[in-house]
């Protein structure tokens, strides 16, 4: 168990966003979420798409700006994009004329770091991707899911202390995501320090993080925080296991009855199967 | 490639040279079509007995071409120079603008729909007044080709550079870049296919500004020469400066083509 910090690494106090604000087309997209996230943690964002799930990421990124409430990282108000987060979008976002390996350094000739010193570690974090025979081909020359793992390579090389993930395998299949997710927890135990990760799908939720926050749609808020037990390393076939089964069950029913909550106060017909 | 070894036991001579000849296709097919409309060319003029005046045959146009070599070089230097010229300072000035465009939404609202306006003035109609402005000089022809072409440049570079992937931009910000890394490293190499297409019609585009200039004021050039030869009935000379005249076309125009390769590897490099 990590020693209990005074200050937590990613703390969002009371944060609203609201497009459009003060114009009838209004929109509500996150509405007064807080939560806190001590350093080293993994917690995955749990919930619907469309539920405001992806504005929040971005909001404490710095990449989206808050229409109400704080957002502190490392103990300071966000204010825009630092250099200390990472970031994983849902698609891999390559540059198409560049090799795999430029694309993993990408970040590094932004940031305007020697390119000399960190070849090395590119080639090593594609090399524990297993595309060691791939850094030099360009992305059309590579599938789906190697140019997702060419991603987390580019997220992880200039070395972020916290690291955001979008929905990074949603767009990919069932087999190829299994696989990414495993890759995902190898690397996080060597690399990476602290990470929210943003899905729909509550068996990935479960089986990656530390704990998993629910949100929904309409009120776009947190309705569970749950602490996942399982320790780490995790094989794939935790999966299978009846406790892990248990938790999904759990939250499954927490999402179905607050959008069963949100569709009364939405003013839809009430379903009585629900009612009990 | 499984078909084509199957086949290759029962016609060996076609499996042979089947390969050789299937990359040479492009190449072969567009030269035989060019040889022969040029050997009816040939034909129908020799047996209908067209005067030369009208349409000399292939062979007496190649031989016009052959002695007055020397002429036609002199006249094709200054229609070249000229047409790079007015090529280069459409491509620099209609890059900048759109630039310009694309960071200013300002400027954008104000210039785009106007310039989209413009571009469907027959500029052709335009050539006197550069004449009136600028002189029966070189100048006022560079101008003229560089006005005539700097459109398709423009509107091609904006729409390059806005169509830039959203989430690659968005990339550069989590990364903290400056608007000018983000230009340099991602939005300039999006926009190079579009800018390059737009450079490609400016640069035909150019050569037909500059022969028009000729047309109107010039002592010197193809267009000039193409004019003096019709006003002596010389039929021949006119096929010879206007068969020089294409080679120029496709040389710049694959210039710009072998331009347009390198840069783009340049680029898959670093």
């Amino acid at each position: 168990m990590p020693v209990i910090e005074r200050q937590p690494y990613v703390q969002v106090a009371e944060v609203s966003k609201i497009y459009r604000s003060g114009t009838p087309n209004a929109v509500e997209a996150v509405s007064s979420v807080s939560f806190s996230v001590p350093h080293g943690q993994f917690v995955a964002i749990l919930g619907p798409s469309g539920c405001g799930k992806s504005t929040l990421l971005m909001m404490v990124g710095g990449l989206e700006s808050v229409t109400a409430g704080h957002i502190a990282v490392d103990g300071s108000a966000m204010a825009g994009p630092r250099t200390s987060i990472g970031v994983m979008f849902q698609d891999s976002t390559l540059l198409p004329w560049k090799s795999a390996l430029d694309n993993v350094l990408f970040p590094i000739r932004i940031l305007k770091r020697p390119l000399d010193a960190y070849r090395d570690s590119a080639r090593q974090l594609l090399e524990r991707v297993g595309l060691d025979d791939f850094a030099n081909k360009k992305p059309h020359e590579l599938s789906g899911g190697m140019r997702q793992r060419v991603a987390i390579c580019r997220a992880l090389v200039y070395e972020p202390e916290l690291l955001l993930m979008d929905e990074p395998f949603s767009a990919l299949d069932a087999i190829t995501r299994d696989e990414m997710n495993a890759l995902l927890l190898d690397l996080w135990q060597q690399y990476a320090k602290t990470a929210l990760f943003v899905t729909h799908s509550i068996r990935e939720a479960v089986f990656l993080a530390d704990r998993v926050l629910v949100m929904t749609r309409r009120p776009a808020t947190i309705v569970e925080d749950l602490t996942i037990p399982f320790a780490r390393p995790r094989p794939m076939a935790i999966g299978e296991s009846p406790e892990f089964n248990e938790i999904c069950g759990h939250l499954r029913e927490r999402i179905e009855e607050s959008h069963y909550r949100g569709r009364r106060a939405g003013r839809a017909p009430a379903r009585p199967e629900f009612v009990a | 490639m499984t078909a084509e070894s199957h086949a290759a036991p029962r016609i060996a001579s076609r499996a042979v040279l089947g390969p050789d000849l299937r990359q040479m296709r492009p190449v072969i097919l567009p030269l035989a079509t060019a040889g022969t409309v040029l050997l009816i060319w040939q034909l129908v003029v020799t047996a209908m007995r067209i005067p030369a005046v009208i349409l000399p045959p292939p062979v007496e146009i190649a031989v016009e071409l052959w002695r007055n070599l020397p002429v036609l070089l002199h006249h094709a230097i200054p229609t070249t120079l000229d047409s790079l010229m007015g090529f280069a300072l459409a491509t620099a000035l209609g890059v900048s603008l759109a630039v310009a465009i694309t960071y200013s939404p300002l400027l954008r609202d104000t210039l785009y729909p106007n310039l989209v306006v413009f571009q469907l003035i027959p500029k052709v109609a335009l050539a006197p007044l550069f004449v009136v402005w600028l002189g029966i000089s070189s100048e006022s022809r560079v101008a003229f080709a560089a006005f005539v072409s700097f459109f398709p440049v423009v509107i091609s570079a904006a729409v390059g550079f806005s169509s830039t992937e959203a989430s690659a931009l968005r990339l550069c910000r989590s990364l903290t870049a400056s608007e000018w890394q983000s230009f340099v490293m991602v939005r300039f190499p999006f926009a190079l296919p579009a800018i390059f297409s737009g450079m490609k019609i400016a640069m035909t585009l150019a050569i037909i500004g500059v022969i028009i200039g000729e047309f109107i004021s010039a002592k010197a050039g193809l267009g000039f020469y193409i004019l003096y030869a019709s006003s002596r009935m010389e039929t021949g000379l006119i096929f010879a400066a206007l068969f020089v005249l294409c080679v120029i076309g496709v040389s710049l125009f694959g210039a710009v083509a072998l331009a347009e390769r390198l840069v783009r590897r340049s680029y898959g490099r670093r």
